[in-house]
């Protein structure tokens, strides 16, 4: 069953029951699959064909929610881009993919109509197509043949070179993960799930895709509420939420801002908690089953071009679970390997190199040959495992844990940031000789981004400027919380290179460590 | 020292670990859109304003739209603020 034959089940079965909840709007099945199928026909209506890649530039709302399904109907690929993106990064990703197709909410400003057009990137209202398109035709399940290789969805992350690089996901992988996540949580059609993730991050695979496959209710939580815990909480109890899916960091979120409040926002619904994409701060571990007191926790591991490979499940007294929290065992449709540098695996204990392979696995990159045809690129599998440069090992629990990266790659707030972008864009600033940015572990946050910059001579800088300057040409979540000056040299290896190390120390003692 | 200079003051020391630019910061800046302050920032500034400014925001005050530049957050406050002083 691929994710569209879910929607038509769901639809047949239980027409009436509520898909989606976003504020005071509710749209059930049977509105869900005819507004789709409306913008469907309208995408065909203006040649869009099958295969193509089409961008949705909206925030989370009910109609991105329906253009997803449109395009999928339209046995299209969507590749989610956040309005709030610079424009170097859309880009980017337009040109990755060969936009030819923008799905847009209602109306752009004028000045980001233009630099579309001039992207020759055709954009499509999807709220006038509801308007303007009055037929629709009676689902039709998946057509025979229907390839599980097809492309679903291209999720961007982070790329070595500034350019971000588009995991293409199939319609194979996105049904391994759902049947995974029905029969590991039980899902059910009384269940809500919440949707905290923007669109762009694959922890929104689980409360898109999955949610319609158990025909439940997914709640869609707005910009605005992830950024308020009050109003989460009273979002999640209002709307009767049963699993609750997020980073760390909105997790950690609850929790500080109960000890701001001294008031806990007690979520009693929820049944099972779930949070991916960083370390847990050990604070909001101890914190959490105040919040959540009926609930099971549940640390989940993964990588966009793999989905989610471990879980580790806490123990009911949280205090009892392993500091830092283990990423857990992995999962049944999953293979693993742990290994050296001549690439034998390595014993229990001994920290290693983990690969991994599955059916959940990206088929490879979105790139472009050179005659500019799309290809899929999987130099980053040997074997067709692959490699996730993260170094772990399996101890006597039987877990695995995680101890760092082989490469400049972090996690801060949830986002893979590769350090070496933002040194490029702070390179091409052109106001400094020497340019080195590093992490600090954070309680909160799990990084902090620190940038150690040696100006040109005569120039003055100000944090204000920088920031500034970064917030044009990084995504929001890359821009270094904090910047040093220094009016010397920075200090350099044997090899010549700057010495991150001794620029951290540096750094520690310029901030009084 | 009024209302919205000691809330530039406290966002060049706490966010841009800068008290030379307090001058520099638009007060009209999104301070959200330009980097410099999160969600668990926005927390931070409401916990300065309750302890510092001994004013009470309430939990459903704390939207991003009332705390997003300095002009905002004088706004938000100016009732209460204008009480005390």
């Amino acid at each position: 069953m691929m994710v569209l034959d879910y929607l038509n089940l769901a639809a047949e079965a239980t027409p009436d029951k509520t898909a989606i909840i976003c504020g005071e709007q509710r749209l059930s099945y049977k509105q869900l699959d005819q507004l789709s199928e409306k913008i469907s026909i309208g995408l065909k209506n203006l040649g869009v064909v099958p295969g193509e890649k089409i961008a949705i530039y909206m925030d989370k709302s009910l109609l991105a929610v329906i253009s997803i399904y449109a395009i999928l109907k339209t046995e299209c690929c969507y590749v989610p881009i956040s309005p709030d993106s610079p424009w170097s990064r859309v880009t980017g990703i337009l040109n990755n993919c060969v936009i030819q197709h923008l799905l847009i909410d209602d109306q752009l400003n004028h000045e980001t109509q233009t630099l579309f057009h001039n992207a020759k990137v055709n954009t499509v209202s999807a709220r006038q197509l509801l308007e303007t398109i009055n037929t629709t035709r009676q689902s039709v399940l998946t057509r025979p043949g229907a390839n599980g290789t097809d492309p679903a969805a291209i999720l961007h992350t982070s790329g070595s070179t500034g350019v971000p690089k588009g995991a293409v996901i199939t319609q194979k992988n996105l049904a391994v993960f759902v049947s995974w996540a029905i029969s590991a949580f039980d899902l059910d059609a009384d269940d809500r799930l919440l949707s905290h993730a923007p669109l762009q991050f694959d922890l929104s695979f689980f409360d898109l895709f999955a949610a319609v496959a158990a025909s439940a209710t997914v709640v869609l939580a707005t910009p605005a509420d992830t950024v308020n815990a009050s109003r989460m909480a009273q979002l999640v109890n209002d709307t009767g939420v049963t699993i609750w899916q997020s980073v760390p960091s909105a997790l950690t979120l609850q929790v500080v801002s109960n000890s701001t409040y001294k008031q806990p926002e007690i979520m009693p619904n929820v049944r099972c908690v779930l949070f991916a994409g960083e370390r847990m701060p050990r604070q909001t571990v101890l914190n959490i089953p105040t919040l959540f007191p009926n609930a099971d926790f549940y640390n989940i591991y993964g990588c966009t071009e793999t989905n989610n490979t471990f879980m580790y499940q806490l123990p009911a007294d949280v205090s009892k679970a392993p500091d830092p929290l283990p990423l857990g065992k992995v999962l049944p449709h999953i293979q693993h390997r742990i290994v050296d540098e001549y690439g034998v695996n390595v014993s229990p204990g001994t920290k290693g190199h983990l690969l991994v392979a599955g059916e959940t696995m990206m088929i490879g990159y979105i790139g472009l040959d050179e005659a500019g045809i799309s290809i899929y690129n999987n130099s980053n599998c040997i074997n067709g495992f692959y490699q996730t440069n993260d170094i772990v090992s399996v101890e006597n629990d039987g877990n695995v844990y995680f101890h760092g990266r082989l490469d400049n790659v972090i996690k801060s707030n949830g986002y893979r940031i590769n350090l070496m972008e933002i040194e490029d864009q702070l390179w091409q600033s052109g106001k400094f000789v020497e340019v080195a940015v590093l992490c600090e572990a954070d309680d909160l946050i799990g990084n902090r981004i620190i940038a150690v910059l040696r100006p040109e001579s005569e120039h003055t800088c100000s944090v204000l400027d920088l920031k500034i300057y970064c917030a044009q040409t990084l995504p929001k979540y890359a821009i270094p919380h904090s910047f040093y000056f220094s009016s010397t040299v920075l200090p350099k290896s044997s090899t010549g290179k700057i010495d991150k190390h001794q620029v951290a120390q540096l750094w520690q003692s310029a901030v009084g460590y | 020292m009024n209302t919205q200079q000691r809330i530039s003051q406290y966002i060049a020391k706490e966010f841009l670990q800068d008290e030379g630019s307090v001058s520099e910061i638009p007060e009209d800046l999104n301070l959200l859109d330009a980097g410099i302050v999160d969600s668990l920032g926005l927390l931070r500034i409401v916990a300065f304003l309750e302890e510092e400014m001994q004013v009470v925001i309430e939990p459903e005050d704390m939207i991003p739209e009332n705390l997003k530049s300095i002009h905002a957050i004088t706004h938000l406050i100016s009732p209460q603020s204008a009480e005390v002083s």
